[in-house]
């Protein structure tokens, strides 16, 4: 059986255009992609994991055949996404946006039966399918199958974008960040699900998360992307144990200077292997990665630093390597608190 | 922070005057507009009959001129109307109109102040595009002609102020694609007779008509776009104006909260 | 799964789909079917005003087919057109589509669907205006060319709203221009009234209009007017630009579709 989804080398510009006065324009090029691959397996959860802009949605639209490569190929299900463009859209379930591509004046289930119908389905099949993917994505148990779409909640919209997905029963699923801003019962209904389909019926998934957590639960492996390149590659363990040698140093603080000059002195006055600065509901939190054994210096020169800026500290806590470390690691990107 | 009355109207200028800035092709669009009536009038007329024919039965001694006043009354003197279910409607699909709801101040009021500048600026646009053709056959009176039919029609809005927030508030709480009651406007020009005697229309819509201020715009403008003075028809128009100005909205007033009431309860965001 | 029996049920989805939709938001065409219909009697009665009175049992059939051609065209046009810029793209539908394997311009044509709603209440409103003003008259005089008229009509206004619609995915094209062409055209493109009552100089630019040549045969069928290029050539001009038109739209499209949807992503249009 060939493997499921596999990219080589993937390279997307996208063109745009500057304004520059009335009406001359200049043309930019922007590298979306720099040379992205990767293989995932049947029967396997795999996630893409990466911070906004890193070039998830290009890969995952390239992938569905919404998008062509400038170089690179891929294939899908055995099915070149080029020049067998039609295959791989009948192989493949794709969630584009949680919160968009449906008709709003239909409800859940006329959008259902028309995307169906639009796939080739018809009569009863068509009926008993609709229901069936309604029931798996609890829309039914919730009294939503048919309600208009304009009145979905977002949870009930991203519940019906993933039915919409399993609709003609796919062997890949593609899914562009399917839990992005739901509430806490979708998102782990979704995650449940797109588990369940993968292991259970050994269907291949690919999914796009920036949520560290949620990759850490239910990605078998992952792909750490930013910038366009492929980080790393592996198991969440796997990706953990590279860093095995490093203690994440958690501080959280806040005070009126910006975050930004604290993140620079704290750069400049330690050896960090990674840093992440972040608001959170009150002030800040950084995430500082450093060898194991030198961390109770560090979280000294730390404290110090930020008291000589004038942050007041609210918390410290030495803790043990999470993906989400790897990604503070792995990310060159200054933090875009 | 409470926001009054004219911070919103000024905020609203300002997102205008940008959207016209940013959108010349719509500016565009709003000087050619009357030009494009007047061309299908006038147009279609000569094909089918003639111009000395059509200035007999209305009694106008320059025809184009009046033609071209009378496509900029039409343009913009009902323009309140459908501006201020428009703006709700935008701001609908634009996702902004909790955020406006979120101001401080009751939603009929929020409604008006918001359209105000649209309301002034759309109809001075639409009059500015017939100042050539009025300077070219009047000279410096056809530009005191233009400036009086700018008045005119603003004054012709203000009774339609309240009746434009019940719409907006229907069209809210339908919620559908489009201004669903976007043919009210139409229907106000057709009882007025723009570019044509109201005698001519059956019994019952000329009885309307006495009722629609649009009319009153309409006999004004064609007073003085054909003999260039104010006679005290004019005057006597102009009372009806203002009669109806305080008389409609008085009458309104008592639903505006109702339908406040309805859109805040049916949540259309 | 069989092609034919794929083609079927997508053409069921479709017409399905804009069914809904239409009955869906009734009240919003319906507005609009009326709107129509006043903003043409406020014209009407403003042209009747030119009209010697003897002449209006002529004239009146005529300028009641050319105005029904126009709202036909109008409509597809806009309906088509706007709904590809302010809906399709923005709500996410143009990739879901891709992706179910169905071309956009069969999808948009299914737009026709309201289109054929909404002249279905407008023409009839229009006809008892046009009626309490001249008087009864004789509108049809031959059903299969009248039929032919409007069909090629409608065939070439799909073709010219979908080339739109497709250049509207790239672009921001203000809707406000298209009605500027659409009216101009109306006037002197040979749609309102006779080619042969155009000055010289508009009658060259009528027959270069598509419509013209199907809302000559309207008015040969409702009045027995000659047209200007005689019914013949008019009925084999019309028929090849129904069928060019479309057909060159949907070349258009997959051009669109390869070299820029798939290489550049569609993008969000204008303000809205
Ligand atoms: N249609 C487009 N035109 C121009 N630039 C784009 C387009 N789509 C994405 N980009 C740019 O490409 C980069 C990657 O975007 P994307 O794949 O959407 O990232 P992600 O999904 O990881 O947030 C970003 O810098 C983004 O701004
Ligand atoms: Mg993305």
């Amino acid at each position: 059986m060939p493997g499921a989804i596999e990219a080589y080398g993937l390279v997307k510009r996208y063109v745009t255009w500057k304004r520059k006065g009335l009406l001359r324009r200049r043309k930019r090029s922007v590298e979306a992609l720099r040379g992205v691959s990767f293989s995932t397996q049947w029967g396997e959860v795999f996630g893409l994991l990466g911070p906004n802009g890193a070039g998830k949605t290009t890969t995952v639209k390239i992938l569905s055949t919404l998008l062509l490569p400038d170089e690179g190929s891929a294939r899908v299900a055995g099915y070149d996404v080029v020049d067998e463009a039609v295959l791989v859209r009948d192989s493949i379930g794709v969630v584009l946006s949680v919160e968009r591509g449906f008709f709003w004046k239909l409800t859940g289930r006329e959008n259902l039966r028309y995307f169906g119908m639009l796939r080739g389905l018809r009569g009863k099949e068509l009926e008993e399918r609709v229901s069936r993917v309604l029931r798996l994505v609890g829309l039914e148990e919730l009294g939503a199958a048919d309600k208009l779409y304009e009145e979905y909640s977002l949870g009930m919209k991203a519940r019906l974008a993933l039915a919409r997905a399993l609709l003609h029963d796919p062997r890949v699923l593609i899914l562009d960040e399917p839990t992005l801003g739901l509430d806490p019962v979708s998102a782990r209904r979704i995650r449940e699900l797109v588990v369940r389909l993968a292991h259970e019926e050994k269907r291949a998934v690919l999914i796009t998360t920036h949520n560290m957590f949620e990759a850490e639960m239910i990605c078998d492996r992952v792909a750490i992307i930013d910038e366009g390149v492929i980080k790393a590659i592996g198991s969440p363990r796997e990706l953990k144990a590279k860093i095995a040698h490093s203690v994440p140093i958690i501080i959280r603080f806040r005070g009126d200077k910006s975050p930004e000059i604290a993140e620079k002195a704290l750069r400049a006055g330690l050896e960090v292997l990674g840093l992440s600065v972040k608001p959170i509901e009150e002030g800040y939190v950084a995430r500082i990665l450093v060898r194991s054994g030198e961390d109770e210096e560090a979280l000294s020169r730390a404290i110090e630093i930020l008291a000589r800026l004038g942050f007041s500290i609210r918390s410290v806590e030495v803790s043990r390597p999470s993906l989400e470390d790897v990604f503070v690691a792995l990310t060159s990107r200054k933090s875009e608190a | 922070m409470p926001s009054s009355f004219f911070d919103v109207v000024a905020a609203e200028f300002y997102a205008y005057t940008r959207f016209y800035k940013n959108n010349r092709a719509m500016m565009i669009a709003a000087f050619i507009w009357p030009y494009l009536m007047v061309l299908i009038l006038l147009g279609l007329g000569y094909l089918f009959g003639s111009l000395s024919q059509y200035a007999v039965r209305m009694g106008v001694r320059n025809p184009v001129f009046f033609i071209v006043s009378a496509s900029t009354v039409a343009m913009s003197s009902t323009f309140i109307v459908d501006e201020v279910a428009n703006y709700t409607l935008y701001n609908r699909w634009n996702g902004t109109l909790s955020y406006i709801l979120l101001t401080p101040m009751r939603l009929p009021k929020q409604l008006l102040a918001a359209s105000i500048p649209s309301t002034l600026i759309s109809p001075a646009i639409s009059v500015t595009s017939a100042l050539p053709v009025a300077l070219y056959f009047e000279g410096l009176r056809g530009a005191a002609i233009i400036a009086a039919l700018y008045a005119v029609i603003v004054l012709g809005m203000i009774p339609l102020a309240g009746l434009s927030v019940l719409i907006a508030g229907l069209v809210l709480t339908v919620r559908e694609e489009t201004n669903i009651a976007n043919s009210i406007t139409p229907f106000l020009l057709l009882v007025s007779g723009v570019f044509y005697p109201v005698a001519i229309l059956p019994k019952a819509l000329q009885l309307i008509a006495i009722a629609v201020p649009v009319k009153y715009v309409v006999d004004i403008a064609r007073a003085i776009a054909s003999t260039g003075t104010f006679s005290h028809e004019v005057f006597l128009a102009i009372y009806a104006l203002t009669f109806m100005a305080f008389t409609y909205n008085a009458l309104v007033a008592p639903l505006l909260g109702a339908i406040e009431e309805k859109v805040k309860r049916y949540a259309p965001f | 799964m069989h092609r034919s029996s794929k083609s079927l049920a997508r053409l069921t989805a479709v017409i399905y789909l804009h069914s809904v939709r239409t009955w869906r938001y009734k009240y919003s065409f319906i507005n609009s079917s009326i709107n129509t219909m006043l903003w043409i009697t406020i014209f009407l009665l403003g042209v009747i005003m030119f009209v010697p009175s003897r002449e209006l049992p002529v004239v009146a059939p005529q300028v009641f087919w050319g105005i029904t051609v126009w709202n036909i065209i109008t409509y597809t046009v806009v309906y088509i057109s706007g709904w590809t810029t302010w809906f399709l793209v923005s709500m996410g539908l143009v990739e879901e589509h891709i992706l179910h394997g169905l071309d956009l311009p069969a999808l948009l044509a299914g737009r026709l669907v309201t289109v054929l709603a909404e002249s279905a209440i407008a023409v009839p409103l229009v006809y008892f205006v046009l009626r309490g003003v001249a008087g009864p008259m004789k509108l049809v005089d031959s059903v299969g060319l009248l039929f032919y008229g409007l069909a090629t009509a409608e065939a070439m206004a799909l073709g010219y709203a979908l080339i739109l619609a497709t250049l509207a995915l790239r672009l921001s094209i203000p809707g406000p221009m298209l009605d500027i062409t659409n009216f101009i055209l109306f006037v002197i493109g040979g749609i309102a009234a006779p080619v042969a009552r155009l000055p010289a100089p508009l009658r060259v630019v009528a027959i270069l209009t598509p419509y013209s040549h199907a809302a000559e045969i309207v008015r040969y069928a409702a009045t027995r007017t000659m047209p200007y290029l005689g019914l013949l050539a008019e009925v084999l001009i019309s028929g090849a630009l129904a069928i060019a038109m479309p057909a060159a739209a949907y070349i258009f499209y997959r051009f669109v579709e390869k070299h820029y949807l798939r290489r550049y992503g569609v993008r969000g249009v204008g303000r809205m």
